[in-house]
């Protein structure tokens, strides 16, 4: 019996990795210059 | 093994291990809540319970980190291989964990409004065609689903029924799972802190998981690669007894991508398929313990002449014949049905 999904296993990996980097570095240069939880602060 | 089922198979070490994640699980959420909670140098404070929130998740993806880290570690190390032993236990807390994260996120921001909190946290954003302002709850969801169905899965039970590559090939999707919650952090953080930090560790988290995996992968590929050009026909050429230390085994490669584990026990030679019948562990980096070949990744258990489980266990492992000639042991690279005893083979008094 073979041990199955041994290269299954990196065909997911050789997807995965570059796909979620480009995504996740895409992202990161089109970031909101202002984001929710820095908002100006308002004088009481 | 597969006399019986539990419910939680627990023994004295996995409670222990299990305190000790849950020790894990509350220093990392309360280190996070606590810090996380000091006032902005803007003099905005964290709302708590966005706070508690945040801090679930994070400890979740730490976990998850963890978690999918310990294969590749224990394929490229042996080090890491007792890890591999309590995974399964690890996943499940990670999914209370997550559970805990989701459930409160849901109600926080969804429980308040006339519709269902599921469609709303669908719908009410809506910018599906933008990356930076993707609603990011959505990925997380979708990666909290498949845990959900992992985690309910996480049991003999259906590993049994499903079959051992069946129930491989399901919980594989923890991969894409760990890709959807690299997203749904990154697109999370970069909404709503205006440092980039956060998303940048998460990041590195992820290169470092998949740098792991890639590695790991690599390895057994060419591992494989090694047998280009072999014919199915004809014994197979292993290495010298004196090549395999005393109750260990190498490995070696058949034809079509089957692997043969000759193992040396009390001055014999026996072979076996590398493959354990429980989660397709690799048995060849086992060891024999009390006379049987024992399984490194969950310690189930085969006599190394027949391939036949120790009573009251029940499962069968091809069994291999070999030869000896001219000083090098040869395998027969067709498999003995499970379960056949195979003589084993005197090592030869050293000259």
């Amino acid at each position: 019996m073979r041990r199955p999904l041994r290269r299954f296993h990196l065909l997911i990996w050789l997807i995965l990795a570059p796909a979620v980097l480009a995504a996740g570095a895409y992202a990161l240069t089109l970031r909101p210059a202002t984001p929710y939880d820095a908002p100006p602060v308002v004088p009481e | 093994m597969g006399h019986q089922y539990k419910a939680i198979q627990w023994n004295g070490n996995k409670i222990v291990y299990d305190l000790y994640v849950a020790a894990f699980v509350a220093l990392y959420f309360g280190v996070f809540f606590v810090v996380g909670l000091q006032p902005h140098p803007s003099g905005n404070a964290a709302d708590p319970i966005v706070h508690a929130i945040r801090a679930l998740g994070e400890t979740a993806f730490a976990l998850l980190t963890v978690v999918v880290s310990i294969g590749p570690l224990a394929r490229l190390n042996k080090r890491f291989l007792p890890l591999v032993y309590n995974r399964r236990h690890l996943g499940v807390i990670t999914f209370v964990v997550a559970s805990a994260h989701f459930g409160l996120a849901l109600l926080w921001y969804h429980g308040g409004g006339p519709l269902n909190p599921l469609i709303s946290l669908f719908v009410s954003n809506p910018l599906y065609d933008s990356i930076p302002g993707f609603p990011f709850e959505t990925l997380g969801f979708a990666a909290f689903l498949i845990l959900l169905i992992m985690a309910a899965t996480s049991h003999d039970f259906w590993l049994n029924n499903l079959s051992a590559p069946v129930w491989k090939a399901l919980h594989m999707l923890v991969y894409p799972a760990y890709g959807l919650l690299v997203m749904h952090v990154v697109l999370g953080a970069l909404m709503t802190e205006k440092a980039a930090i956060h998303p940048i560790l998460t990041g590195a988290s992820f290169v470092f998981v998949a740098g792991l995996h890639l590695a790991a992968g690599v390895r057994e590929w060419s591992a494989d690669s090694g047998m280009k050009g072999l014919k199915a026909k004809g014994w197979v050429e292993v290495c010298a007894p004196d090549d395999i230390a005393e109750n260990r085994a190498v490995i070696a490669p058949l034809p079509k991508g089957e692997r043969v584990a000759v193992f040396r026990y009390d001055g014999k030679l026996s072979a076996v398929t590398n493959v354990c019948r429980h989660q397709n562990g690799p048995l060849g980096e086992g060891r024999v313990v009390d006379g049987c070949i024992t399984c490194p990744w969950h310690g189930w258990q085969y006599r190394p002449n027949d391939g036949v489980s120790p009573p009251p266990f029940t499962e069968k492992i091809a069994t291999y014949t070999l030869k000896i000639e001219g000083g090098r042991i040869f395998v027969d690279p067709k498999p003995n049905p499970p379960g056949t005893h195979v003589e084993p083979t005197p090592v030869p008094a050293a000259r």
